[in-house]
């Protein structure tokens, strides 16, 4: 059996596949579709100080082979996850990355700062790149001196491996990537949502109550695939990558351009248990062509 | 979860009736949902994402029946499913209506179903019928024409009183279905309890919940929204909750108590 084991920002995953923050909640609704103990990581929900609502409906609508979404970020608060979702879970035999998001630099700082010394917490990822909530997220990861603040911020307030969730909402994204190795960022998870828009011809209303929101799904893979092959080559520093994964082909794709791991968001929608699927796929994918690790693929594009 | 397509036919205008058998036995209770997907279309992401269609029955035979109406993308591919064809499902997902109610209570059992909101109605019906088999079951129906009353036949064979009411007056009442309600219940006894479950546009329940708000009546309301995944995931299905904060009509519905839904969204 070809080798799918991979560490990144330290963290040691028994595959290179992880849910992506947003489409498996804290775990409890998707382990009941999911062997959780089989994927290599799972990234939460984010998780903020406060508890917060998240938007008015409708949050989400469907868009040609992808789909928009304004949920923003609806959570439990930083006390109720570790007391009641951290538990959950430490019952299983995966890795936890928890995703964190703050209004301020220094909210960011403290959410970070509550997750020392909690077990079953096996890395953080930081969101800068939410397009959806009025502060924090977008704000921080389209301007490079916010990023470099809120980079340092969390670097000093956690010795748990950091992971910064980079915006494609930028006209180059290398700079962000420079940024987050210099301050001492683990990896980065690239991309998020692209903002998007789309309105009701018979309403002549927008279709999301936000008026805007993120772009998911196989509609935007190319731009996730192009954004980390830039990166790969000009930034020393792990990639998570992500945006449209679907299939087997689709993660291949993305190990081929520079990730060294990849998560799947959208396509638990479609099917909770897709990721055990990607898994199998690319043991085999590697399997059939005599490739003995997962690590043979990285950065492999022939150009 | 795999299922064949047994039957796919046009009813009437743009409804149809979907049968399919899945590949294990499904117990499911009135008012649960299945998130549908047809298998062929899948490579091509169209439509990307599952569709939530409430159960219209169960079959003796193990088979699961959908009643939809023609409304956009999604259900305009699943109107193109011939038999045989593979559908992928998760389900039967959500709470479904409560059918047992306190025993003794003198109360009569108000069904009221606007346009394709019927669907979950004949199955809670005939649920009704055999847990309270003392009750009066009275099932309002209201759609645009006459073209949009579904199930009525069936509807009259198992209840005790059947009321239709149509926009343009080709059948029944002329006007809406809440109309028809509030015309019932002002002729009773304030006093007398009842229990309403209703499934329609968000405007129809909104009105029922004003109705019957200085009443002695329970309700239940089958509320429908937008959703990607239909078990939690993808938290796009919120509908507001009175008081702050939100629903997920997956996880949390379905069905909800009138009472505590704010529908002014």
């Amino acid at each position: 059996m070809p080798d799918l084991s991979i560490e990144i920002a330290g963290i040691k995953l028994r595959n290179p596949v992880l849910l992506a923050s947003g489409t498996a909640g804290y775990g409890e609704d998707i382990a009941r579709y999911c062997d959780l103990n089989r994927v290599g990581a799972i990234i939460t929900k984010g998780i903020a100080l406060k508890p917060t609502p998240g938007n008015p409906p409708p949050r989400i609508c469907e868009t040609p082979a992808g789909m928009l979404n304004a949920i923003g970020l609806p959570n439990v608060g930083v006390d109720t996850f570790i007391k009641e979702n951290i538990p959950f879970l430490k019952k299983f035999d995966t890795r936890v990355i928890v995703n964190i998001f703050g209004a301020t630099v220094d909210e960011y700082g403290e959410v970070a700062g509550s997750f020392t010394g909690v077990e079953g917490v096996h890395g953080l990822e930081v969101n800068i790149s939410c397009p959806n909530i009025k502060e924090g997220g977008i704000a921080f990861g389209t301007d490079l001196e916010a990023t470099r603040r809120v980079v340092r911020t969390v670097r000093r307030s956690t010795t748990l491996p950091v992971i910064i969730k980079l915006s494609p909402n930028v006209t180059d994204i290398i700079p962000f990537a420079m940024v987050c190795k210099d301050e001492g960022a683990d990896a980065i998870s690239m991309i998020n949502t692209l903002l998007g828009m789309s309105i009701d011809t018979e309403t002549w209303k927008p279709r999301l109550a936000n008026i805007t929101g993120g772009l998911s799904g196989p509609a935007i893979k190319p731009v996730a695939v192009r954004m980390v092959w830039q990166v790969y080559n000009a930034v020393d520093i792990p990639i998570i990558g992500m945006g449209g994964i679907t299939t087997t082909g689709d993660a291949v794709e993305f190990f081929l351009a520079g990730t060294s791991a990849v998560a799947v968001g959208t396509a638990n929608f479609l099917n909770p248990n897709v990721s055990i699927e990607i898994i199998d796929g690319l043991g085999r994918y590697l399997e059939e062509r005599g490739i003995d690790s997962i690590r043979g693929l990285i950065g492999a594009v022939k150009i | 979860m795999r299922a064949r397509v047994i039957s796919n036919l046009c009813i009437k205008g743009s409804y149809y009736k979907l049968t399919i058998k899945p590949s294990t036995s499904i117990r499911a209770i009135a008012g649960q949902f299945l998130m549908i997907r047809p298998a062929a279309y899948q490579a091509f992401y169209e439509p990307l994402l599952p569709r939530p269609f409430s159960i219209h029955r169960l079959s003796p035979d193990g088979n699961l029946e959908i009643l939809y109406k023609v409304v956009g993308k999604g259900t305009a591919i699943l109107a193109r499913c011939g038999n045989n064809d593979e559908i992928d499902f998760l389900g039967p997902l959500g709470n479904g209506f409560p059918v047992r109610l306190t025993k003794g209570s003198s109360g009569e059992i108000l069904i009221v179903a606007g346009g394709i909101g019927v669907a979950p109605m004949l199955y809670l019906t005939e649920s009704l019928r055999a847990s309270c088999p003392e009750k009066r079951v009275i099932v309002f129906e209201g759609g645009r024409e006459t073209v949009d009353l579904l199930c009525v036949e069936e509807l009259k064979k198992i209840a005790t009183e059947v009321i239709l009411a149509t926009q343009d007056g080709s059948t029944g009442i002329k006007g809406y279905v809440t109309e028809a309600l509030e015309w019932y219940l002002h002729k009773r006894s304030s006093e007398m309890q009842a229990t309403v479950y209703a499934c329609g546009p968000n405007p129809m329940l909104k009105r029922i919940a004003e109705i019957v708000y200085p009443l002695n009546v329970d309700t239940y309301f089958s509320l429908e929204a937008t959703m990607a995944c239909g078990i939690g995931l993808c938290m796009g299905c919120a509908v507001k909750r009175k008081g702050g904060g939100y629903f997920l009509v997956c996880k949390d519905g379905p069905v909800f108590r009138g009472e505590t839904i704010d529908f002014d969204f």
